[in-house]
Formats: C-alpha cells, sequence, structure tokens
C-alpha cells in the first residue's frame, strides 16, 4: 500500500514559480526549498506573501485545482507533484486548513475520520483500524458519536487533524490552523502538532503568525515576503536576524527581551523561544554570575 | 424567524428507537405514508395518519423540534385552508379545505420524523443502496450539512447591514425588494468562496478518487428493522382496506357537511 | 464624565433557560478605551449586540447615553453606536470601496454633500483613497477590513465596538489598528474591542474586562487583571508572554505584575545588579 520512496528529503522545491490564472504577478517566485523527513518547519510573513500558496503547491493542490502557470518544480519524496492529483498525494502529504468549519462535512467524528479512508477505497477493515487509532491517539473517544460542527473550535481543529492523520500521511501541512482559535485552544492544537512530529515522526509544515506559541517546537523557520523566501534556517538565529526586524513579523516577547537584555550587558546563553526556556535562561546566568563575581 | 421552520428537518441525536433503524427502512417508511397521505382525500383517515405521525414523535423524543416547525407552518396551512375553502374545487369546499390541510400538516409531519432522526450520510447512503450515484447523493449532504452555516451566515450580514442603519421593515415594496441586494450579495460571495475551500478540503481528504470508494458503516437488516417494516406495511394495508369494506368504509370517506348548503 | 453605556444585571438567551448571559453589570464612560476579553462562547459578542439594540436584555437594562435601548431601534442606536464586525465579508456589497462608505450616511438620510464630505474624510482617514473606484471584493484581506472599518467610521459614531479586529492580521495590520484604535481614543470617542489576543491588550489598553461563562469575572486595570493568576484560570486565557516569564522567575525576585517587555528587561537587570552587589 506505500508508495516506494525514491528521495532522502521529504520536500524539494525547486526554482518554484507560480502564477494564478487572470493575474499578473507571480504569487512565488523562485523558491527553493530542501525539507528532511521528520523537520518541524514553521513558515511566517506577512499577508500576500505567499505562505498558503506554497502550502497548496505541497499536495498538488496546485497546480491541479488551482490553475495558473507554474514554473519550476516540487517534489514529495522524489514524486514530482505535476504527475501525482491531491488525492494521489494524499497518503504522503495531509493538509489541514485555517477554518474548521470548511473541512468538516460529516454529522459524527468517527465518520468524519473514516471519511479520506473511504473516499480511497480501502478495505473496511483497515478503515476501522484508523479510526479507533485515531480517535484513541487524538482523545477522541468520548466524542466520537458527535457532531464535528457542533464542537468548539479548538476541538474541531483536533478533528480536523485527526482526519488528516487517519490516512497515515508522511508530511503534515497546516496552513494557519490556530487562527481562529483562543489563547488556550490555540496553545492546545498547537502542542497537539508537537506531537504528531514527535511521536509519529512525522514532518511538519505549519504556517503560523503567532509566533509565541508555534515557534517553541520549530526545528526550522523560513520567513517569506512577496512570494520569495526572505531567510530559511534555525529558529533562534532567524528570529533574531536583521530580516525578521525589518520584515515586522510578531517577535515573540521573550526575544525583545533577549535583545534588550544583551544591550544591557547581560547576555543568556541561547535566545529564549518561550517563557520556560527565558526563565531557565535567566536562573542560569544568574547562577553563574553570581558564582563567577564571588569566584 | 423563518429560520425555526428547518428546526424539524434538522438531524437531532436522541438515540431512540427509530434512530437505530437502516436508512432504507426508514426511506420506505417515508414514502409509503407519504403515499398513503395523498391517496386519502378525507378528514378521518388523514387524521389517523397524522396522530398516528404524533405517536412516533413523542415515542421518540423530539417533540420539541417537531412542534417548532408545525408552528413555523401553521401560518401556511392557514392559507392553504382559506384559498381552499373559497376557490377550491367544486363540490364540498369545507370537506375539502380540511383534508387538503390536514394532508399538508401530515406530509410535513412524517418528513420532520425522518430528518430529524436520520443523518444526511445515512440518507444519502440509502440513496446510494437503491442504485443512486454517489455524486448525487453526496451533493444532497453538502447541501443538508450547510444549510446551518448557511443561516447563520445569513443572520450575521443581517446584523451587520442593520448596524449600518439598514430598515428593512421601512419603504414601499420596491424599496424594500433593493434593501435585499445588500443582503443577497454578500451572501452569496461568502458562499461561493466558501465553496471553493470546500473543495480544496474536499480534494485534500481524497475525495473523487477513481477507486471505487467503501464505507465504514455496514448496513444489515436488523429484527427491528424488520418487525417495524411488517408492521408499516400492514398499517398501510389495513388503513387502504378499511376505506374499501363497509362498515369501516362509511366512516374513513365521512364528509364534512357543506359550509353553506 | 458622563456615562456612555451602562449595563444593568443583564440576563440573556437565544433559547429559552439557556443563559448566555447572566447578570451583567458594567459602566463604560466618555472616551474610555476598554478591552473586551474572554473565550470563544464566553458571551462577549453577544453582550455588545445589546450595546446597539440588536439584541435587546430579557431582564436587567442598558442605556446608551441615558436612553434605555429597549424602545430604541438598531437603526436609531447605530447613530450613536458604530460596530465594526470581525468578518468585513459579512458586509461589503457595494460597486465601489466610495459606495460602500456612502451606505451608512444615505441609509441615515444624511444629504449629499455631507455624504460627499464623510465619505472624503473616511477616505483619507483608512488610507483607502487609491481605492476609491475599485470594488471592495478584488481587494486583499487587510485591505476589505479597512473598508468595513471606514464604513462605520465615516458616519462619526460617538462609540465604537470592534469585534474580534485582529483576528487573521499579520503584525503590520496589527500595529496600524492599534495606532487607529489610540487615535480614536485621542479624539474623544468611546472604543470598546471585544478580543482575546491577550498580547494586544496589555500592549495597547488600559482598562480590560474579562468574561466567562456569561458573567464578568474581572474589570479593571490592565496589570491587575493580566497578572491574576485566577482570572486567567477561571476564564481560560493565556497571560501575556511576558507575565508569565515574571511568573516563572517569582521566586529569584521578580515581581509577578508585569506586563510589558521593558518592566521585565529593567527587572533583571535589577537582579544582576543586586547580585553583583552581594
Amino acid at each position: 500500500m506505500r508508495t516506494v520512496l525514491k528521495s532522502n528529503y521529504a520536500i524539494e522545491v525547486i526554482n518554484l514559480s507560480f502564477k494564478y490564472e487572470g493575474t499578473e504577478e507571480y504569487a512565488l517566485n523562485n523558491v527553493n526549498l530542501r525539507i528532511k523527513e521528520g523537520e518541524y518547519v514553521v513558515i511566517t510573513g506577512p499577508s500576500g506573501s505567499g505562505k498558503s500558496t506554497l502550502c497548496r503547491t505541497l499536495n498538488g493542490l496546485i497546480p491541479h485545482f488551482y490553475r495558473g502557470h507554474m514554473e519550476g518544480d516540487i517534489r514529495i519524496f522524489g514524486i514530482s507533484t505535476r504527475a501525482k492529483r491531491t488525492h494521489e498525494l494524499a497518503r504522503l502529504v495531509g493538509m489541514v486548513f485555517q477554518e474548521s468549519e470548511n473541512q468538516l462535512f460529516l454529522s459524527s467524528v468517527e465518520r468524519e475520520i473514516a471519511f479520506g479512508l473511504e473516499n480511497l477505497g480501502l478495505p473496511r477493515d483497515y478503515i476501522r483500524k484508523r479510526v479507533k487509532w485515531a480517535l484513541r491517539n487524538f482523545k477522541l473517544e468520548g466524542l466520537k458519536d458527535k457532531a464535528p460542527y457542533e464542537l468548539s473550535g479548538g476541538q474541531q481543529q483536533k478533528v480536523a487533524i485527526a482526519s488528516v492523520m487517519a490516512m497515515s500521511p508522511r508530511i503534515l501541512v497546516l496552513d494557519e490552523p490556530t487562527s481562529n482559535l483562543d489563547p488556550l485552544s490555540a496553545f492546545e492544537i498547537i502542542a497537539l502538532i508537537h506531537q504528531v512530529n514527535k511521536a509519529m515522526g512525522v514532518t511538519v509544515i505549519l504556517v503560523e503568525h503567532r509566533l509565541e506559541l508555534a515557534l517553541k517546537y520549530a526545528t526550522r523557520l523560513i520567513l517569506m515576503k512577496e512570494g520569495r523566501v526572505i531567510t530559511d534556517g534555525d529558529p533562534r538565529e532567524v528570529i533574531t536576524s536583521k530580516e525578521a526586524r525589518s520584515l515586522g513579523i510578531g517577535i515573540p516577547k521573550v526575544v525583545e527581551v533577549y535583545k534588550r537584555l544583551k544591550e544591557e550587558g547581560i547576555e543568556l546563553p541561547r535566545i529564549p523561544l518561550s517563557s520556560e526556556e527565558l526563565a531557565l535562561g535567566v536562573r542560569g546566568c544568574l547562577a553563574t554570575y553570581g558564582s563567577s563575581y564571588r569566584g | 424567524m423563518s429560520i425555526r421552520v428547518f428546526e424539524g428537518f434538522k438531524f437531532k441525536p436522541k438515540g431512540t428507537y427509530f434512530y437505530k433503524l437502516d436508512p432504507r427502512v426508514k426511506m420506505s417508511f417515508l414514502i409509503v405514508y407519504s403515499i398513503l397521505t395523498l391517496y386519502f382525500s378525507t378528514v378521518v383517515p388523514l387524521s389517523i395518519l397524522f396522530l398516528f405521525s404524533v405517536v412516533i414523535v413523542v415515542s421518540n423524543r423530539v417533540a420539541k423540534e417537531w412542534g417548532r416547525t408545525l408552528r413555523a407552518v401553521a401560518l401556511l396551512s392557514l392559507v392553504i385552508f382559506s384559498f381552499n375553502l373559497l376557490f377550491g374545487a367544486k363540490g364540498n369546499k369545507l370537506n375539502y379545505a380540511s383534508s387538503m390541510t390536514l394532508r399538508f400538516l401530515t406530509l410535513t409531519s412524517f418528513f420532520s420524523i425522518f430528518f430529524l432522526t436520520t443523518t444526511p450520510e445515512e440518507l444519502s447512503e440509502a440513496l446510494l443502496l437503491i442504485g443512486i450515484p454517489y455524486e448525487y447523493t453526496f451533493m444532497f449532504m453538502m447541501a443538508m450539512r450547510f444549510i446551518p452555516t448557511l443561516a447563520r451566515d445569513f443572520q450575521t450580514i443581517i446584523d451587520a447591514q442593520r448596524s449600518r442603519g439598514l430598515e428593512l421593515e421601512k419603504g414601499n415594496f420596491v424599496q424594500r425588494a433593493r434593501k435585499l441586494l445588500p443582503l443577497l450579495i454578500p451572501l452569496i460571495v461568502l458562499e461561493i468562496r466558501r465553496s471553493v475551500l470546500i473543495a480544496e478540503a474536499l480534494e485534500a481528504r481524497g475525495f473523487g478518487t477513481s477507486a471505487k470508494r467503501s464505507t465504514l458503516k455496514e448496513y444489515r437488516l436488523s429484527k427491528v428493522d424488520l418487525y417495524l417494516l411488517f408492521l408499516t406495511i400492514t398499517f398501510a394495508t389495513s388503513l387502504i382496506l378499511s376505506s374499501k369494506l363497509p362498515p369501516y368504509s362509511e366512516i374513513m370517506n365521512y364528509r364534512l357537511p357543506e359550509l353553506v348548503p | 464624565m458622563a456615562v456612555a453605556i451602562e449595563v444593568n444585571d443583564l440576563y440573556f438567551y437565544y433559547e429559552r433557560g439557556k443563559y448566555v448571559l447572566k447578570g451583567i453589570n458594567l459602566t463604560v464612560r466618555d472616551g474610555e478605551m476598554v478591552a473586551i476579553m474572554g473565550n470563544n462562547g464566553a458571551g462577549k459578542t453577544t453582550l455588545i449586540k445589546h450595546f446597539n439594540g440588536l439584541l435587546k436584555p430579557i431582564r436587567g437594562s442598558v442605556k446608551v447615553k441615558g436612553r434605555d435601548t429597549k424602545g430604541l431601534s438598531v437603526a436609531e442606536l447605530a447613530r450613536t453606536v458604530g460596530l465594526v464586525f470581525q468578518n468585513p465579508d459579512h458586509q461589503l456589497f457595494a460597486e465601489t470601496v466610495e459606495e460602500e462608505l456612502a451606505f451608512a450616511l444615505r441609509n441615515f438620510g444624511y444629504p449629499e454633500d455631507i455624504v460627499k464630505r464623510r465619505v472624503e474624510w473616511a477616505l483619507t482617514l483608512m488610507d483607502l483613497r487609491k481605492y476609491r473606484h475599485r470594488s471592495p471584493l478584488s481587494l486583499s484581506g487587510g485591505e476589505r477590513k479597512r473598508v468595513a472599518i471606514a464604513s462605520v467610521l465615516c458616519y462619526d459614531p460617538e462609540i465604537i465596538i470592534f469585534d474580534e479586529p485582529t483576528i487573521g492580521q499579520d503584525y503590520y495590520q496589527k500595529q496600524k489598528i492599534a495606532q487607529l484604535l489610540r487615535m480614536l481614543s485621542r479624539q474623544g470617542k468611546t472604543v470598546i474591542v471585544v478580543t482575546h489576543d491577550v498580547e494586544f491588550v496589555a500592549e495597547n489598553f488600559e482598562r480590560v474586562i474579562v468574561m466567562a461563562d456569561g458573567k464578568i469575572v474581572a474589570d479593571g486595570n490592565v496589570r491587575e487583571v493580566l497578572t491574576d493568576p485566577e482570572v486567567i484560570s477561571k476564564s481560560n486565557l493565556l497571560p501575556p508572554q511576558v507575565t508569565h516569564c515574571a511568573w516563572l522567575l517569582k521566586d529569584v525576585g521578580i515581581s509577578p505584575k508585569l506586563i510589558k517587555v521593558s518592566e521585565l528587561v529593567k527587572e533583571i537587570t535589577r537582579l544582576f545588579h543586586e547580585h553583583k552587589g552581594i
């Protein structure tokens, strides 16, 4: 049932440019990316920078569903998306969208999770097994018979992720999955995505504005602007780069604190990406600072 | 609000016996009783059918939702009644108007029972089982699924435009008709956008794969299903027979007296 | 100062018996800038729909500029209370941006010369002059949001309410909205913002009202409210990141009542200097 994988990279984007039908400007402009299996990549940038467009190239929605002019190539585990339609890629790339409402169709959580597998025509026993797995792993057993559209926003997004993960994709792409959620639900969804990455070994591509939540677990941060990749690298380096500053992304407060402390002559050992990391840094620094002074 | 009409046509999970029936059985139930309701044109059998539907409603604990729909269509039934009384067919007008109204209410009642206890998927699967292609049954299911969303969007649009001073109740007919534009244009645009988003989400979940679709649920007729099927047929036959055979036929075909002799 | 909005023991439900608002009491004075926070489903949107008469109390009362909303229509109240909805797509319908802005003014029966003048003013204010002849539907998300805001500001309501203005907005757009709110406040407008963006509130507001489950659980100074662990946990919110850091460092002598980056930097620096001084 598994496709034989032909590449070391989960995703290879090669000289990719894309222009939607009926528009003049390129939504993506010569993008190059190589993402290894198991990475946790956060993509951010201002509105209209091409983040969503990039997401849609990864599972073949572009160029198959959204028509336009595409140059370059995308390979998912070595398979070109030009030759494969979205549903053929569904077992490699799962995609979760911003509005949970528009991606939940059925009248119970159980049926919702089964939907994708049913579409692929998989055997009933296998579907049962996967549904059970998803209900258990995403702690949805209690909501099994509930109608997804009657759940809270956070639970809806959880069901959306579970429904996609039931198809056992190797890559999970999420396009601003928390932007309609309240903070605590957003926090929980981000934690869930981390679990998918860590425990299931799935490569995660997460588009987010809320960096104070999203960066905590990221292994890589990509900044985009006007259809181009501006910076790409270690989250701690990228978030403190001058590009990040000039791009005007919401730099987490802990990073601001780190920078200001540095200006004051206090250098924490590591750029913090969460409150916990900052607190830890300050503590450690205080200890050595105190002892070295006394020593 | 007019949106209330839909309350009794929306699936409400209550878990009573009617919910556990095979969708095909529920569908046959709906079809048989709809045909019966259209077959009879006198007050007595139609009242029996209506009362029968009430028994099912009450025993399945959906009286509240059902009541809302019936109340919402009360005005319409009044219209049907008066219209038939005034302009109805020649002959006994009171009898005709009463049975027409009763027929309308009974049909509404049976349809309400069906939709209250049947999920859109069950319905589409039932249609699928009787040979209607998946594309059509799925389209139907999606329409059912997004009616509440549409209603909510529309309410928000009304609120937003009223907040900008739009007064729907003011003005003559033409002016009022023009006031629908600020409500309908955002709704149409919103739903077109939504439909694209829904379509891409469907695509991403493997919809439209050429492989033959499989299903999680398996439908096999249970004992309860067979009982109900049996009861339905017996009840329907006895109603028809009693309307043909004396002495019952006399009661069954009883006509209300003329209003103006 | 005079009272802009006064809510007394307000109860409301959509469905009989299922109360969405359970005894709300609050007063907003003229010229105040207030944030209303709370999780989805806490009753924030239901509450603000009472301020312009879209909803009427089932029990209790809502008074706007001293007038009870019970006897007033939405159209009457809307002149005083402007409500900017979360999603611009719920209202944009006109052929051009200009027409969109004129819509409310015409509904209120203003003469054409005033309509023209107010539209000009709002176009300039929201930096929309270059789009005046464009269809609002052809604009980008951020631009559509600005048109929706302008379409309310153009008739110059005294009280302006924003429902979740920062949702789906990027950093720059958020900054712009913050600037606008401050400017309106400087002009003496009463500004009420419903949001669950805690960082946005910590940076831009002085007074915050926190709702949970149809009730007000806190109403007061942003610093007091957002650094109160009990309020935060009761309302299922998250504290501002700076506050969270301060809480984690409480035991080493950092004040737990910090909300701004500069405050935390100062506190940590102080701590290091004290250490040096041991």
